[in-house]
Parts: C-alpha cells; structure tokens; sequence
C-alpha cells in the first residue's frame, strides 16, 4: 500500500515554481544557431532576402565609408568607364535613344503589350497611374545588406533598393569585394522596382556576369504610396511593383508561389480553384503563402494598416489581373473564404466555392489518415478487430461526429443511407456496409454536404463478412437527406493472399517474475525480436513509444504495472512490409496497487521509418472474452530472474 | 537564443518540435526584423513569432504520432528521482498534464505561468483582446488543473 503527502493546491506561485523547474530541464542544442542560419538560406524567396540583407549591410558601411572619407559613395562612379560601363556601351550616353528596331515590338506577357522602360517612364511621369502595365528592360542583381535603418512603410525604398532597378540597356552596376559593395547607377534610362516576395529563382547567382534581360508586369503608384511619409511620397509612387516576373532571356517564367508555411495549410492549387470559381478569367500573377497577422503585412501592404482581424493561421495571398489592374485576394486556409482585399480591402467578397469533389469512381486511396481529416474514430467489433474510419468535412459545417449505434427507428434499420437522426437539430446518421477485412475507411463529405463519398482502403483478399458501419454527424445548419448523394467506393482487391500472422515469444525476467510477452506480426516485418536493454522508467507517460536503437533494431517502450497480464504486441501495417502501427495489448487487473515498470522490447523490422509508425497502448481492465483471440493459446508467465533474452521468429501459422 | 528555444519546449516539450519550432522563429524574425516599429518590444514580438512558430510546428507534426525521441533523454531520466511535492516532482506532473492540453493553451499558460507576463502583454502577443486573454487563460487553467488531477489519480 502506497502513501502520499498532502499536497499544497496548485496556486499560482506552485505552478510557477512547476513551470520554472520544468523549463530548466530544456537544454538547447548546441548547434541551432547554425541549423537556423541553414534553415534561412534553403527558404523559397531567400536569395531575396539575403540579397537584401547583404545590400542593407552594404549601405552602413557606405555611409560609415563616406563619413570617414575612405570608402566610395555609392554613384561616385557614374559616367566612369568602370563597372557602370554598359554592355557594349551601346548606349554609355544617357541620352542615347532607343534603337530603331525594336525586337519586342508587338510582344506581349500576361496579355499586356510590352513596352520600353523609357515607355513606362513616361507613363510613371504623365501623372497618377496605376494600370498593370508589362515593361521590358535589363536587371543586374544587386549584392549584400543587413539595414539597421528603421523599418519604413512597405513601400518606402530604403538601403539599396535605390539600385534596384529596371534598364533600358544591359548596364553592369556593381561590384562586391572584401571592403563592401560599390554600386553604380545606371547611366542610361531606368527605375526602381520592387521585388519582394516573388519568388528569385530566376535570379542569376552573385557575382553576376552579365545584366539579365526580363519583360515585368506591374505597376507605379501603388494604392499604398498615400501612407508613405511625407518626403517619400514621391519615392513610392514612382516605384514600380512588380507582381509578376513574365520573361527571363526570352523564357516564360511560371507563377511566383512562394509558401512561408512550408507545407501546413492548404496548397495553392485549392486557393487557385476557388479563385477561379468566384472570378473566372482573372489571371494569377503571384502567390504568396504566410502567417495571418504576421507575414500579411509584409507581403501585402495594404494589411499594414488593415488587419480584417486576421487570427494566426496560414492564408494565401494571390495577386491577380483583373481587367488590366491588378487586385488582390486573400484565401484563409481554415475558412477557405476569399476576401477581395482591393476592393474597399476589408469587404468579403463571397464565401469561395471549392471545387466540387471530383472523386473518381476508383478508389483515390493515398496516404492514410488524409492530413485533412477533421477525425479519426476508432470503431471495435465483438472480436476485438478494430476498423478505421477517418472523417474529411470539405463543407465546413461538420460540428462533430462519433460511432453510431445502429438504430432500427432511424432510416429504415438496417437500410444504408443518410438519414436525419431526430435525437437532435441538424443531427444525422450514415449508414453504410462493409466487412470486418475494410479495416481502414474515409468519409469525405463535400460543399454543402451534397455529396459524401465513403472509400475502403485496398487490401488483401479475405474471407469476407459483411458488417454495418455508422456514423452520427451533428452540422451546424440543416441538411436535406434526399438532396445528399452518397456513393461507397468498395476496396481494391490487391494481388496474393492476405499475410498469416507470425507469433514470437519474448521473455522478460524480473528479480521476482518473468513475463512472456506475445509478439504477433500482421506486417510481414518481423525478423527477430527480444528484450531490450534495461531502459529507465519514461515519467508522464502512458503510452507507447518507439524509438530507433544504435543497432538499428526498433524498439517499443511503455510503462505499465505488475498488475498487467495477457501481454502482446501487434505489429500491424497498411501495405504489407511497412508496418505503420504497433499495439501493446494487455488486461491490468484492478484494483491495482503495484508501482509502475518499464518494458521495452527491441524488433528487428529493418529499415523502417520510426517516426512514422504509431504507437498505441491498449492495456486496460477488460473481460476474458473481450480479449484477442490470438492472446488465448499464448504461454503463462513464471519463474524468477533478470531482463533477459532472445527469441526465435514463430513460424506462420 | 536560448530563451527562444526554453519557449518553445515549454510549449511543444518535445526537444525536436522545440529545435524546429526555434529555427522557425529565427527564421522568421531576421526575415521580418524590419518590420518591427517599436525597439522595445522586441522582446513582445519575437515571443509573438515564438509562439506562432510552435503553433505551426506542432500543428505540422501532431499527425504523425509517436515519433522518435532523443535517447538523451530516456536516459537522462534513470537517475531523477523527485520528492512528492517539490518542484521537480512538480514539474514532471505539470509536463504529463501539459501534453493533454491544445497548444494554444499550452502557449497563454506557458506565456502567464513562465514568462510572467501579465493580461495586458499576452494580449500584445497573442494579438487578441485582453477580455480573450481572461477568457482563455481562465479555461486553460481549468484545463491543466483536471489534467493534473488525472496524472495524480494515475500514480
């Protein structure tokens, strides 16, 4: 029998002191400084950034250099023959006039005509113009910064994006070296554009040999430039955005998606389908993935000044062309709503329209669960089987779901179907037959609930026997039964017969026991398996842990009492050879008194991923018949004496 | 560095969501570093980014299951042996009982309890009104409190 001291409440100051005890056992890795730094430079966009830093770093030691008299100022160069020398010297004169023949006459990207820079000039020059115009021109990557200047309205140039430009001729501006950048301005015509977070794989690698011949579509005076201070008001309204990177020495460039998020979220293609059901025809110039009220405002200007109430979640934000001006969206992963930040910024456009599912009738199976589920239930049968069922809400209104208990007075009985569960408002059953062999099941339900799908997982052959499924779905709004299609995609029959189990026996020796623990493999992967060494006892934890062994070997930790019996482990596994779940089964007996022991079991599964199998701890006061009937022919535990030893791979039964 | 990467753990108490998520926030704030109007608040915005990078880091990982953990850290536990009721015996129970709870509440606890920040500056952080902050922390206490109860029946 075991005593305890009271305990003082968990007040504030003890949660603290708990807080601060547990955050003093955070030891962090020597080596994150150099990860982070790695981490930085593989980014989408990155090149950008360090670009932009290194010119920012470039600027203060500029200024430093012209405080002190001995660096360079930045267009001390200009007219020299030196690296501000054009390609050729075409047109070393600034007045030089563009040639005769022009080869981009009649060219055209994204629909708009191309013009000359010194076109575009004229059209930034002739008063207020913000029309989406595409500009051919010369860019000649600029090197290095990190600017310690304060940070400007978006739009505002600061640093070296002065030299950031769009020529009209092939000039080379530039040079990096051991004592900073020195920079030149182009002598022939040209402006600043802005070119953050497009994507900058088309840059060239610094140093550069030769400036870059690019077609841009964008626009000068961003709807932004009235929020610039004062003195740069003008300096904003002349800087060309740049929305899309069209041509690059003569090759179409594809969209700019830059993904901040790196994989959580939804993909572009779904904010790109919604797009193009709300506003067909539109064209997509870029994309850029971010943090709701953190990366937006970055990205998007206009969000600095207009948060819509942004939560911290990812949203695509799309620039488009719309009618030769360009307009901006903003598609929220959770909500997957549209909002049309252009038009009056904070207006909802219209709750977007996902695509109607466009399942095939064969079955679609991928990776399982869908990272998408908005659940998993677990679904037992008398024998202890245990089935899958993953539930995707494509419509947004699912509030919850469970297993339902088969109702006669709902639907008809035993009638598959989707039914209206009078238990409850906007509560509904669905009802569907399978067999004790589909182990693994998805339940998509589609915009509005028009449609659900129900597929089975491919697997083996099997005697099969039929069972019901069902599932009780609350919305949050009603839903009419008749007008909701269900279809039931049966599994795919794979090759071969299904894999008979193998049973391995591994003994545990305590100092005042010995315990036989049943390894049964359904994956086909087992190859050897045997007590592990002696592990210590995992605090807090009460599931089941699998960790990679020095030797290469798996090995399966859980902590449990004396008071557990019946122990096996079910290795279990979707695709035969790649077990993808391991099961510790066991009956505690109750009440129990004994203190908690470590297990730990080491198998040879080979060259698995250990990180992408499951574990599952299902050790629990249950009766004899609810137990796996694979349990009832394994061995008793006896004897006396210390964790020890191998065991022989059973044969297949 | 180092208080980037305890805030993180303090959330996620997984060492490898905690170095990601710490990478993340690094990331982050030197590309965002810019941005920042306000010098000090600094230290309010880059626990901001902190936070917001556990989010994604454990809303990235919490499908794959069990995953693989350090063995320096199993190993470091043979040797621990807390007295019922001192900090430490504290703060183990208080790291089962975190695990149970959203991330989100993990993060206004951590932020409260750890970080001492009072109503005003976890509103600036989590950049929702100080009634929410009240709100949430009030439910994520209730939330640790029964999940302390369950480890305590558990032992």
């Amino acid at each position: 029998m075991t005593t305890s001291t009271p305990r003082a409440p968990w007040d504030d100051e003890r949660l603290a002191a708990a807080f601060a005890a547990r955050a003093a056992r955070a030891v962090p890795p020597v080596d994150l400084a150099s990860s982070a730094n790695a981490a930085l430079r593989a980014r989408p966009g990155s090149e950008v950034i360090w670009r932009r830093l290194i010119v920012r770093a470039a600027v203060v030691i500029l200024a430093v250099g012209a405080v002190s008299g001995g660096i360079a100022l930045l267009g001390a160069q200009r007219g020299s023959s030196g690296p501000g020398q054009p390609m050729d010297s075409p047109s070393a004169n600034p007045s030089a006039s563009p040639s005769p023949f022009d080869p981009w006459a009649g060219r055209e990207a994204m629909g708009l005509p191309v013009i000359s820079v010194s076109d575009a000039i004229a059209i930034r020059d002739g008063g207020v113009d913000d029309r989406e115009i595409a500009v051919h021109g010369w860019f000649w990557p600029v090197g290095a910064i990190p600017c310690t200047l304060p940070p400007p309205q978006p739009l505002e140039p600061v640093c070296l994006d002065h030299y950031i430009v769009l020529m009209a001729e092939p000039e080379k501006l530039g040079t990096g070296g051991s004592t900073g950048y020195h920079g030149d301005e182009p002598t022939g015509p040209s402006f600043q554009i802005d070119l953050d977070d497009l994507d900058s794989a088309w840059q060239p690698a610094l140093p550069p040999s030769q400036p870059v011949e690019i077609a841009v579509v964008g626009h000068f005076d961003d709807r932004l430039s009235t929020s610039c201070s004062a003195e740069q008001q003008n300096a904003c309204r002349d800087r060309f955005v740049v929305d899309r990177v069209d041509l690059v020495n003569g090759s179409r460039q594809p969209t700019s998606v830059v993904d901040y998020v790196e994989g959580a979220g939804k993909p572009f293609d779904e904010a790109q389908a919604v797009i193009d059901v709300v506003r067909p025809g539109v064209t997509v110039l870029s994309a850029t993935h971010g943090i709701g009220g953190f990366d937006p405002p970055r990205i998007e200007p206009s969000f600095f000044y207009h948060s819509l109430g942004l939560k911290q979640e990812a949203m695509w934000i799309v620039s488009v062309l719309d009618h030769g001006a360009v307009a901006t969206y903003v598609f929220i992963d959770s909500t997957a709503d549209l909002y049309d930040i252009t038009r009056g910024r904070s207006e909802l456009m219209a709750p977007a329209l996902p695509p109607e599912p466009t399942r095939d009738p064969t079955p679609s199976w991928g990776p399982w669960p869908p990272e998408n589920a908005f659940s998993v239930l677990e679904f037992k049968d008398d024998m202890g089987r245990k089935a899958f069922v993953a539930v995707v809400d494509e419509s947004g209104l699912l509030e919850w779901v469970q297993e339902g208990v088969p109702d006669s007075a709902i639907g008809g009985g035993a009638t598959d179907g989707f039914f209206r569960d009078p238990s409850g408002a906007h509560r509904y059953r669905l009802r569907w037959t399978t067999t004790i062999c589909d182990l693994q099941m998805t339940v998509s339900i589609g915009h509005d609930v028009a449609r659900i799908i129900v597929e089975h997982a491919p697997r083996n052959g099997c005697d099969t026997m039929a069972v019901g499924r069902e599932l009780v779905l609350q919305f949050t709004e009603d839903v009419h039964p008749a007008d909701v299609e269900l279809k039931v995609i049966e599994a795919t029959l794979l090759p071969g017969p299904p894999p008979e189990p193998t049973t391995t026996v591994v003994t545990l020796e305590r100092s005042d026991s010995t315990e036989s623990i049943l390894v049964i493999d359904h994956a086909a992967s087992l190859m050897g398996a045997r007590a592990a060494n002696p592990v210590p006892l995992i605090p807090d934890f009460s599931g089941v842990r699998i960790i990679r062994a020095d030797d290469g070997g798996t090995v399966v930790l859980w902590n449990g009492t004396l008071c557990d019996r019946d122990l096996s482990i079910s290795i279990e596994a979707h695709d035969v050879g790649h077990p993808d779940r391991i099961v510790v089964h066991g009956t505690r007996l109750e009440p129990c008194r004994m203190a908690l022991v470590r297990r730990a079991i080491w198998l040879d599964l080979g060259p698995v991923d250990v990180a992408s199998i499951v574990g599952q701890l299902d050790v629990g006061p249950r009766s004899d018949a609810q137990r796996d009937p694979e349990r009832q022919a394994r061995p008793g535990t006896s004897g006396v004496g210390r964790l020890v030893g191998d065991a022989a791979v059973g044969h297949r039964q | 560095m180092d208080a980037v990467y305890r805030l993180s753990f303090a959330i996620l108490a997984d060492e490898a969501d905690a170095r990601d998520a710490a990478q993340e926030t690094f990331v982050a704030a030197w590309r965002q570093i810019g941005k920042l109007r306000d010098p000090d608040r600094f230290d309010a915005w880059l626990q901001r980014v902190a936070v917001n990078a556990a989010r994604m880091t454990h809303r990235a990982r919490r499908r794959r299951g069990v995953r693989e953990i350090a063995s320096s850290r199993v190993a470091g536990v043979d040797g621990f042996r807390a007295t019922d009721g001192s900090p430490d015996a504290d703060a183990m129970t208080l790291d089962a009982a975190m695990r149970h709870l959203t991330v989100e509440q993990r993060s206004i606890l951590v932020l409260h309890h750890l970080e001492g920040h009072p109503m005003a500056a976890l509103a600036e952080i989590l950049a929702i009104p100080v009634g929410t902050v009240k709100s949430r922390l009030h439910t994520a206490r209730q939330a640790l409190q029964a999940a302390i109860d369950a480890e305590a029946r558990d032992r």
